[in-house]
Order: structure tokens, then C-alpha cells, then sequence
């Protein structure tokens, strides 16, 4: 191996090593996401319909309690009485309500022993009464969804996220 | 008015001022507190933050006591909290709100989350935590109770039992 052949493996082992160590320090391969809450699209299942609701990045130990006030939920071309929301890795639906005309739903989802960083936190089933069913939290009505997190603090800032599970159950 | 278990101090701004032994610090070697000034009454927290009490006075406070779980409060001030006062005043705390588990003066998620740990014992809680808990007055915390909260916060119900 000539001089110049290894004053360029040796150039490129040091660029290797500065950049893995500047990787390192600086967080190059794990980019710090928003804190983001996620509804999917109803998804066709058993003859009715699935929602799932996710989360990703959350602070603070996890998401661990949320709330939807009334019309934060809306939907069309849903039967509201078979609506039924069901909380998933640990997390139990309190209360719940979901009204056909106008779509509107609310709920209360806390999970006691631990947060959630990331995935999914409630499923949504429900059967249609029409053509393509909708059922999503609206940008607009975001402010009608406050977030708690493991440590039992409001978690104040967070985008919403649509359209399709980021996660498997 | 039971003057047991309090001091009189000098503090350098305002003068004579009567405290409870180690409850607000004024007058006390390198004690300060921003919130007491010229027409403001300030309780310090458990914590050691200190928060306005009500809207203030409209000149000076120099006494401050407390009795039977009220503040009484006297000095240059003829309004206090937007009310008329003759240099004399009294703040009764309000009532513990049923529901507000973590005590912040609303009932809201973490109240919700709270109680429910409670009834599944993964938190203790204290007594005063336990005794909002309990909206339904049974006196016992259970599934009621965190429901009723749930339901509480999303306007399911307009009030707790």
C-alpha cells in the first residue's frame, strides 16, 4: 500500500470517527420530534369500523391522562350509539359519550401506572350508517383535548396528527 | 383574636409588622418577598412560593394574623379586594374544592388520573387528597369517584355530588 493510498484510508477513518463522534454529541440521527397526537382514518374491520388513536414523542414520562371535550370528536356517517372507545397498553376510558346527529363525541382516557412515550392509547369502533365514515379530531377543535403526563403535568404543547395509526396495537 | 405562636418584627420598608412565628418570613434576615408590597397581602405556599392573596389592599399593610384559619389584616389601607375597609380586614380562604385532588383550584385531568390511582392504590394519597377524591361523600374512594371526576371535566355532569 503506498504513502498516498494510506493518507487517504487515514483521512477517511478521522472524517469517519468525527463525524460518528459529532453524530453523537449533537444528536444527528435522533431528531427531537413535537410532541404529537395522532388519529388515524376509519379503518374497515369485522364489519364495522377502527379508529386508532396514537401518540408520539410525548414529555415528561409519557402521556398518561387525556381528555376530548364535548365536539372535540366529530364525525359523519356514524352511528353514535355503537361507538365505543376502548383504552389500549393501560390505558382505561373513564367516561365516555358519543351522540349520531350531530357527530360530536367526548372522553376521558387515564392510564394509572405509567406513561406513554409513544403508541397507540384508545381504539375506536364503530359501526357506519353511510358511505365513507368519518371520525377525527378537527385542527379547530384541538383545543378542545388536553393532554396529562406521567408525572401529572399538563402537557401544553403538541401538534395533532392525521390520517393515518402510526402505530400497531 | 388568639395572638399565640406570633411575633412582632421589624421590617426595614414598613415598620413594626406582627407575623406568625416562621410563616412568612417578613422582617427576617435575608427573607424577601416580592409579592408583599405597599397594598398587597401574600401567604407564603407550603412549597415556599409566595402568590397574592385576592386583589390587594389600596395603601399599606403592617399587621398580619391569622385566626381560626382566617387572615386578618390592618394598616393605612380603606379597600380591600375592591371592597370598603376601615384599616381592617379579614380573608376567610375558601372551601377546598370537591374534586381538586392535586389541590391547583380546579378539577380537571390530572384530578381525574389522580383519584384513579388512589383507587387502584397505586398512589396513597394524602388524607386531604383522599377526602377530594371522595366527590360522592360515601367515605370511601372508589370507581364512582374517578368516574364522576371523568365525566366531570368533559361536561358529562355539570357539577360533583
Amino acid at each position: 500500500m503506498g504513502v498516498r493510498t494510506r493518507w487517504v484510508a487515514a483521512s477517511l477513518l478521522l472524517l469517519g470517527v468525527g463525524i460518528g463522534l459529532t453524530a453523537c454529541m449533537g444528536g444527528w440521527f435522533n431528531p427531537q420530534l413535537a410532541a404529537t397526537l395522532i388519529i388515524g382514518a376509519p379503518v374497515a374491520r369485522g364489519g364495522g369500523y377502527e379508529v386508532l388513536i396514537s401518540v408520539a414523542s410525548m414529555p415528561d414520562g409519557g402521556l398518561a391522562s387525556i381528555a376530548v371535550d364535548d365536539l372535540g370528536f366529530t364525525h359523519t356517517n356514524v352511528d353514535g350509539n355503537s361507538v365505543v372507545a376502548t383504552g389500549l397498553n393501560g390505558f382505561v376510558v373513564l367516561a365516555q359519550d358519543f351522540v349520531t346527529t350531530p357527530g360530536r363525541g367526548r372522553l376521558t382516557a387515564v392510564n394509572a401506572a405509567t406513561g406513554i412515550e409513544g403508541g397507540t392509547i384508545i381504539e375506536v369502533t364503530f359501526t357506519a350508517t353511510g358511505a365513507n365514515p368519518t371520525f377525527t379530531i378537527e385542527q379547530a377543535d384541538k383545543g378542545k383535548v388536553s393532554l396529562g403526563s406521567h408525572h401529572n403535568t399538563t402537557i401544553g404543547t403538541w401538534t395533532l396528527g392525521t390520517g393515518k395509526a402510526y402505530y400497531a396495537k | 383574636m388568639d395572638v399565640s405562636g406570633y411575633q412582632v418584627l421589624l421590617d426595614p420598608e414598613r415598620g413594626p409588622v406582627f407575623v406568625p412565628l416562621a410563616a412568612t418570613g417578613i422582617g427576617q434576615q435575608g427573607a424577601t418577598n416580592p409579592h408583599l408590597k405597599r397594598g398587597t397581602v401574600a401567604p407564603m405556599q407550603a412549597g415556599g412560593a409566595w402568590s397574592p392573596l385576592g386583589t390587594g389592599m389600596n395603601d399599606a399593610v403592617y399587621v398580619l394574623a391569622v385566626s381560626n384559619g382566617a387572615v386578618y389584616a390592618g394598616g393605612y389601607f380603606t379597600t380591600a379586594g375592591g371592597v370598603a375597609a376601615n384599616r381592617i380586614a379579614k380573608w376567610t380562604p375558601p372551601a377546598p374544592l370537591k374534586g381538586d385532588v392535586d389541590g391547583d383550584g380546579d378539577v380537571d385531568l390530572i384530578d381525574a388520573r389522580l383519584c384513579y390511582q388512589i383507587v387502584l392504590g397505586v398512589i396513597t394519597g394524602s388524607p386531604a387528597q383522599r377526602e377530594q377524591c371522595d366527590v360522592d361523600n360515601d367515605g370511601d374512594v372508589d370507581m364512582d369517584d374517578a368516574t364522576a371526576i371523568a365525566e366531570f371535566i368533559i361536561d358529562m355532569r355539570t357539577t360533583l355530588p
